[in-house]
């Protein structure tokens, strides 16, 4: 079995429906929070999520947010799970993650995705239907902006003449990861021969399947893949009793499920079609679903051990554990982080 | 008046000093800022410079904003460049790690930025991104049709988002009303005179030149901010002997940057930019400004990056000691005023 990392995630600083707190209040926690998980050697990484012009205040500004996380912390990387790069000027983000990447000391993890909903596009005057063109050629134009020299780079969405993004990153390789959730972007990703993350919303089997994939994809494209990483999103709560962390975790996974990632038309049916509230019966049955998939690492350390090992049997190389849920009492919270941190980690 | 430090440039600038080592330096020097009592500090931004110049100043307005408590923050986005909003959001997330410290100063894109992004450095083009910027930090949802913004657009394949004529940026900031300034040469002056806010003269322009940039920008009541080169010792010998090289070395990055103008020796270059000297040498100096300008905020570099920290760190606190209570406590007595 490959040795599984796991960072923590994923930081969205909503002010909810359900849980409205003042934003700086939100901002305070993420980098108290930061610094917390900071502490914890076997913690690898903390990973950021984005949206734009949502209700609830969702984190638009992933790299501006990781200058502070940055500022806060010593040791851990710093990930995105993901930033819309589609919605983005692609130099902007090669220029803010090399500031990110030389103030951090090396430690950033640029993960991007496409972006998909109609009005993010709207907002930036972007029409959708360029998101795959401007993730390909985003690519393009990042890797040659981390690079020594000029940029230079024309092509139908990003034009940028001869000139030298400075500053560089600080490592000579900043890894660039690719959020996959399905058939398509996994190959899009093995071309680029980049890591992925995959979604919260897959089964063990669907994992096994998508990783699979990449590696076919990659080797018959004949893209070395051998140093990325296999990344899985997967919903988790550790407290000292099953008992517990059931009572702590579950009703919050299931709004989130319903309500947060549900109306966004993110979950899909039996048929791989995505549900959202016009379909309210099916939707439930979605998330239900997803429930008993990550009721797997929701549970006493022992458990949660047993949950991540079977992630790690699909060939995944990287768990981002998803503990960030919505009102959840902020001691149980930092336990659940701590038992993570102390007794399942060091235990898969 | 009020005092800040900075802008804060974080390049390359020697070869001994990585740049990683140098970003940790600044963060703690506006620490040490904080402690002794300036009011603010403040992150450069410039692109596409050879000497690697931060290249964005939402990254390390958000660092600063984590590490200090109290103080304000003041960033300087480069307008002109993209969608005003990527802005208007990054200055939101950085006004809310600070709880509602931040400050703007926008920025005017000099001819190799707009170069590379196909941006304009247009007076009209910063006053649309100003207006787009408002709207943003604003309370109510808005669309903005321009020559340089359409938000949103509106695209019949974007069937979720029919009929939605208005966007809402989120989150807002947590301050109120975002203080915004404008920084730069003749196009910043013209964009404060018309937009009504206040004009911040860069370190590198001379005071003559200032009176003429800052005629009809100063409003009753409100803030006249000056960005200087500033560095101070117990003695002007000892300042000069610290700090020159390093200014020096700067304003000669600052050239090849295309920001700054070559042809000066550094004589000529104190006489009418660079505040060096003790306690008493610099007080004069700033009160030529304050007479001359009604300038009543005063960003000052002190921070050189080639300089050993820990000579920064004591120019700190010897201008937060000396200098800002000169400045700030009217009615201070002068048996006090001696002691230090």
């Amino acid at each position: 079995m490959a040795d599984l990392e796991v960072g923590v995630g994923i930081w969205s600083l909503q002010s909810t429906k359900a849980g409205p707190r003042h934003f700086s209040y939100l901002y305070k926690e993420l980098m108290e929070d930061a610094a917390f998980c900071d502490q914890f050697p076997t913690i690898k990484t903390i990973w950021q999520t984005e949206h734009h012009f949502w209700y609830d205040g969702y984190c638009p500004s992933l790299l501006t947010v990781a200058g502070g996380i940055a500022a806060a912390t010593k040791r851990i990387r710093i990930g995105q799970a993901a930033l819309l790069f589609s919605q983005h000027e692609a130099l902007r983000v090669a220029q803010q993650a090399a500031v990110v990447d030389q103030l951090s000391g090396g430690r950033l993890d640029l993960g991007l995705a496409l972006g998909y909903r109609d009005n993010e596009f709207d907002g930036f005057n972007i029409d959708r239907r360029s998101r795959r063109r401007r993730f390909e050629e985003g690519i393009q134009v990042v890797k040659s902006a981390f690079g020594q020299g000029g940029v230079d780079f024309q092509g139908r969405e990003f034009s940028v003449p001869d000139v030298e993004v400075t500053p560089k990153p600080y490592q000579a390789d900043v890894p660039i990861w690719v959020a996959a959730v399905g058939a398509d972007p996994i190959k899009r990703a093995a071309k680029l021969g980049a890591s992925i993350i995959l979604s919260d919303a897959l089964t063990l089997e669907q994992m096994r399947h998508h990783i699979d994939l990449y590696y076919t994809s990659a080797e018959e494209l004949g893209v070395d893949v051998s140093k990325a990483k296999i990344g899985v999103l997967r919903r988790g709560w550790v407290a000292e009793t099953d008992d517990e962390a059931y009572r702590e975790a579950l009703p919050s996974l299931r709004f989130l499920l319903r309500e947060q990632l549900g109306g966004w038309r993110y979950l899909v049916d039996e048929q791989g079609e995505p549900v959202g509230f016009d379909r309210p019966k099916e939707l439930d049955a979605a998330a239900h679903r997803l429930v008993s998939v990550h009721e797997r690492t929701i549970g006493r350390p022992e458990k949660v051990v047993r949950g991540l090992r079977e992630i790690a049997a699909t060939g995944a190389t990287h768990v981002i554990f998803g503990t960030r849920f919505d009102s959840l009492p902020r001691q149980k919270y930092l336990r659940s982080l701590e038992l993570l941190a102390t007794e399942v980690i060091p235990n898969i | 008046m009020r005092f800040g430090l900075g802008p804060l440039t974080m390049e390359v600038a020697a070869e001994s000093k990585k740049q990683v080592d140098v970003m940790e330096e600044a963060l703690e020097q506006a620490v040490t800022a904080e402690w002794w009592g300036f009011d603010s500090v403040w992150a450069g931004e410039r692109h596409f410079t050879p000497d690697h110049f931060n290249s964005s100043s939402s990254v390390i307005g958000a660092a600063l904003a984590q590490r200090t408590e109290f103080m304000r923050v003041g960033v300087m986005p480069v307008l002109g460049l993209v969608n005003a909003m990527y802005v208007a959001e990054e200055v939101a997330c950085i006004d809310n790690i600070g709880n509602g410290r931040t400050i703007v100063a926008a920025q005017i894109p000099t001819e190799n930025e707009a170069f590379g992004w196909g941006g304009s450095s247009s007076v009209d083009r910063a006053l649309d991104d100003i207006e787009v910027l408002r709207k943003s930090w604003g309370p109510n949802p808005f669309s903005h049709h321009s020559e340089f913004h359409t938000i949103p657009m509106e695209n019949p394949v974007h069937t979720q988002a029919l009929g939605l004529d208005k966007i809402s940026v989120q989150p807002k900031p947590a301050q109120l009303e975002m203080p915004l300034w404008v920084s730069g040469g003749d196009a910043a002056a013209e964009v404060a005179r018309i937009a009504k806010i206040p004009y911040f003269a860069p370190a590198h322009l001379a005071l003559p030149d200032l009176v003429d940039l800052y005629e009809g920008t100063q409003q009753e009541g409100g803030i006249v901010p000056l960005a200087r080169e500033v560095f101070i010792a117990p003695t002007t010998e000892r300042a000069y002997e610290l700090a020159s090289d390093a200014i020096a070395g700067l304003y000669q990055r600052l050239v090849r940057a295309g920001i700054a103008e070559g042809s000066l020796s550094f004589d000529e270059l104190v006489r009418d930019r660079f505040i060096i000297g003790d306690a008493d040498t610099c007080i004069e100096q700033l009160y030529r400004y304050e007479r001359e300008l009604g300038v009543n905020y005063v960003v000052a570099r002190i921070a050189y990056h080639e300089m050993h920290h820990g000579e920064t760190a004591k120019a700190i606190q010897l201008f937060g000691q000396a200098i800002v209570p000169e400045f700030r406590m009217f009615g201070l007595p002068d048996e006090i005023r001696k002691v230090v």
